[in-house]
């Protein structure tokens, strides 16, 4: 088995089936313009250099089709990020050489094939543009440590402007997140030379596609050793998981397909962590006099989406519809249900969520009232322990079955066989994460067909399949002699007269509801919990201001691990928090700002927004990309970080946001598109959270 | 939609009854599809045929006095008691191991044989003939009148005539599997 970079030189030597790829960019008047494009395949590089966009594509396929091997037809070529960068610039240069077929998934352009249409030895042959960042989501320098490469990625100068630069080293602020040590120390390589932009440029971009095949070849060497698939076969990290799955652990004729009116039901039970602030400070006291903070303990769940794989039981089978009450003969029956759901009529923490339409957008809240909807048996006997009522219309059951055990077994046993350091440690995570979503995939994807609309008959032909695909194409483009539709697709599905079922994409969005419910269910245990007081709670972690037993910390798969004590704490909203723990170390997180915003904030930024009508604002590069036109643009936007509200009320004492209430569900959901404002008025100006807004 | 049936010229209007008897009993309730078209294979035999075997167009489907489960536009008795059903005309034990009390049971022009098991608990019915359907009859509670029928793909669950919930297994494909790689690519 090959480990790590030692074996490396005896891969290299072999000829992989496989290209990678990097384009570098500058930002001329706020675009961001290709200048250089490489590929590696193993043994030679290519490399196309240049402002001029057509010049320098054209030599670039021009140079990828030198990579075609003896009777071989077809190219795969890696690029990281392809569906966020690379693959936006590439998709408009590609139509001049064949036929291309991209793929889009949720918006994301996950694969460009093209058929290349050229005249001599390459005509009909084809390559295939994938995203090893789909299959590897981590930075290639977190990779590179990660794979111990041999090389390890360089920097560079990115906001120098001119590709024509030669001079002296470039200097400190023409780089990005560069310590003054690291500057100095590789500014003490150029000394006596001088630097040269398409030099640098060059050996910065070659040496990415370097770092990226080397990560790949070992990925593929490990993942096939422990589980005979090679890594072509698939787009995405969940298809890899997935694959691994159906071909050495899933039994045979326990997982059926779900489609149709099945599916859209049940996906309405299905919806992620729970994610709440409860108490927004730990101050004792009269906040502007007060010095006293009670202490906190933060935890976390060792792997809880794996835990709850593989200690509960999933639905499988084939599903029964029901009318009627089905407990009435079944009183533990399995399944999803549609009930009238009444929760107690008070519950400091209530434990069910919905997603709910409220004046603020589409929320997923936890509230109290009575409402109607789709819930997971489990999920629901649960909920009745803490007070709330059902009453089941209708549903599907399923059998109860155990079905991902020998699944995480494996992957967990890999990650205690390998160092944390290791690869495998953290491939085996990666996989044993990304099963469950998969499940809950959506079976309607957006297709990219690009048409010939240069002849009478090419235009005939375009003229029927816009009536054909009619109300759901999303978008047009005419793009020189061709058209470009996109489109919502569910046409995979077809119907099986024969057998009286559908039969499209391998999905089933049971499975993956039962997965989001039970780990909500094993955290509910921390919530109306009377031993502590929850300040805090994300999908698998909680704040607390009491340490838990030590029966219930460990390493173990579902035990959990104390992440920090802390002296200081302030919840702004779900995922907008800073924390000063017991060793002084400083935490802020704010989702949404990158990592060069949040490093100018301090624990007491955000503190100061606890006062009410606050704000703070924060600018931020941001890219605004086409895909059809094949630009990205980027443009600096103004973000706000103020007091608003949008999961649970706030409590304001004194102008200070004190505490939170949990909703009632008739004072903010919209019923019809129609804002139905409260009848008792009580602190209802109060409704606005904290929220980032967008402004431009 | 069925095997060879015997009919005369004169009998077409009866042979659309029936098949649109049997087409419902074919079809299940849950499934919306429409036919897109029907395929019929027939032979003129010269000569008339006899009674006997167009009795299956003669029925007559309507069941009264009778509190009834529609099932695809036929009437069945929710009942499980077999003297309900119609005039019991034979009533014999089988003893197999497991006792059974068969009943033979006529109404109007069908045919019930109603094999009642499990000292009363379980009914396996079948309506004789070429209809040829049949289910099975379980008692819930011994306390009150309420059983499951189980029919086609469908349970349906009563109490006091009513139905009070109904199952239906629905059809879908299994998830395939993978096969290995036989050798890493390279």
């Amino acid at each position: 088995m090959l480990s790590h970079s030692k074996d490396f030189a005896t891969i290299r030597n072999l000829i992989n089936n496989f290209i990678t790829m990097d384009i570098e960019t500058i930002v001329i008047n706020n675009q961001i313009i290709p200048y250089l494009i490489c590929a590696f395949d193993g043994v030679n590089y290519i490399q196309s250099f240049g402002l001029n966009q057509e010049v320098l594509f054209a030599k670039f396929i021009k140079g990828l089709l030198t990579f075609f091997k003896g009777r071989s037809k077809i190219l795969t070529v890696y690029a990281h990020n392809l569906s966020g960068f690379d693959g936006i610039f590439l998709l408009n240069h590609l139509i001049k050489f064949g036929t291309v077929e991209p793929l889009l998934f949720n918006g994301k352009l996950i694969t460009i094939k093209i058929k290349l249409d050229i005249e001599g030895e390459h005509y009909g042959k084809t390559i295939i543009f994938k995203d090893s960042y789909l299959i590897l989501p981590n930075s290639l320098r977190k990779l590179a440590i990660i794979f111990k490469t041999t090389e390890v990625k360089g920097v560079f100068p990115f906001k120098l402007k001119n590709i024509s630069y030669n001079g002296a080293f470039p200097r400190l602020n023409t780089f990005i997140n560069l310590t003054l040590n690291e500057y100095l120390s590789i500014k003490q390589e150029y000394k006596h030379k001088t630097w040269n932009f398409k030099t640098e440029a060059l050996k910065y971009c070659k040496l990415d596609c370097l770092i990226l095949f080397e990560i790949l070849t070992q990925f593929n060497e490990l993942v096939f050793n422990q589980f005979t698939i090679n890594i072509d076969k698939v787009l995405t990290l969940p298809a890899l998981s997935m694959r691994i799955f159906k071909t050495h652990f899933m039994p045979e004729k326990t997982v059926y397909q779900i489609h149709g009116k099945v599916a859209n039901n049940i996906r309405e039970s299905y919806s992620g962590g729970a994610v709440d602030v409860f108490i927004p400070h730990n101050k004792i006291g009269t906040y502007s006099i007060s010095n006293v903070f009670r202490k906190l303990w933060s935890y976390d769940v060792n792997s809880l989406y794996p835990f709850v794989m593989y200690t509960k039981p999933m639905p499988i089978g084939l599903p029964t519809a029901f009318e009627g009450d089905i407990t009435k003969v079944d009183s533990n029956a399995y399944g999803f249900f549609y009930c009238k759901i009444t929760s107690p009529s008070f519950l400091e923490h209530p434990i069910l969520q919905r997603i709910i339409k409220t004046s603020e957008g589409i929320r997923t809240i936890a509230g109290l009232g009575t409402w109607i909807g789709w819930i997971y048996s489990e999920e629901m006997y649960n909920a009745i322990k803490y007070g709330y009522s059902f009453e089941i219309i209708k549903g599907y059951t399923f059998e109860k079955g155990e079905l991902f055990k020998s699944f995480i077994d494996k992957l967990y046993n890999l990650r205690l066989e390998y160092p944390k350091g290791h690869p495998m440690n953290q491939i085996a995570k990666l996989i044993m994460n990304s099963l469950y979503g998969k499940f809950g995939m959506r079976d309607e994807i957006t297709k990219m067909e690009i048409y010939n609309s240069l002849t009478v008959e090419d235009q005939a032909i375009l003229s029927s399949v816009l009536d054909l695909y009619d109300s759901t194409i999303t978008d047009i483009l005419e793009l020189e002699n061709h058209t470009l539709i996109v489109r919502n697709s569910l046409t995979d599905l077809t119907y099986n007269e024969k057998e009286d079922f559908f039969h499209g994409p391998e999905v089933n969005v049971a499975i993956a509801s039962a997965v989001t419910a039970e780990a909500r269910i094993h955290m509910s245990q921390f919530k109306n919990n009377p031993k502590f007081h929850l300040y805090y709670s994300d999908t698998d972690s909680i704040v607390i201001d009491s340490p838990l037993p030590d029966s219930m910390i460990g390493s173990a798969l579902g035990l959990m691990k104390l992440e920090h004590i802390i002296d200081k704490a302030v919840f702004l909203a779900p995922k907008v928090y800073a924390l000063i723990t017991d060793s002084g170390q400083e935490i802020v997180k704010v989702k949404g700002l990158k990592h060069d915003a949040i490093s100018k904030l301090h624990f007491s930024d955000l503190e100061t927004l606890l006062i009410q009508d606050s704000t703070r604002e924060f600018t931020q590069e941001k890219w605004f990309k086409s895909i059809t036109k094949g630009t990205i643009n980027t443009s600096d936007v103004i973000y706000t970080l103020k007091a608003t509200s949008n999961k649970r009320q706030a409590v304001y004492i004194d102008g200070i946001y004190e505490n939170t209430t949990p909703y009632f569900y008739n004072q903010i959901e919209l019923v019809n598109n129609i804002y139905l404002p409260p009848v008792i008025n009580g602190g209802f100006h109060n409704l606005f959270l904290f929220k980032i807004l967008l402004m431009r | 939609m069925g095997h060879l049936v015997k009919i005369n010229y004169e009998d077409k209007k009866l042979f659309i009854e029936y098949l649109s008897e049997r087409l419902t009993i074919l079809s299940d309730s849950y499934v919306t599809h429409p036919i897109s078209q029907m395929s019929f294979s027939y032979i003129i035999k010269t000569g008339k045929c006899l009674d006997e075997n167009r009795t299956l167009l003669l029925q007559d489907y309507s069941d009264k006095n009778l509190t009834v489960h529609n099932f695809n536009n036929m009437n069945l008795p929710i009942t499980m008691e077999p003297s309900k059903y119609g005039e019991i005309r034979i009533s014999n034990t089988i003893d197999n191991g497991e006792t059974i009390i068969r009943y033979m049971v006529v109404n109007g022009d069908k045919t019930y044989q109603i094999d009642v098991c499990n000292n009363g608990m379980v009914n396996k019915v079948t309506i004789l003939g070429k209809i040829n359907l049949s289910w099975i009859d379980t008692k819930i509670n011994l306390d009150d009148s309420s059983f499951k029928r189980e029919i086609g793909k469908s349970t349906l669950y009563f109490l006091d005539g009513e139905i009070f919930l109904q199952k239906l297994q629905l059809n879908a494909k299994s998830f395939k599997r993978f096969r290995h790689h036989k050798k890493p690519n390279k």
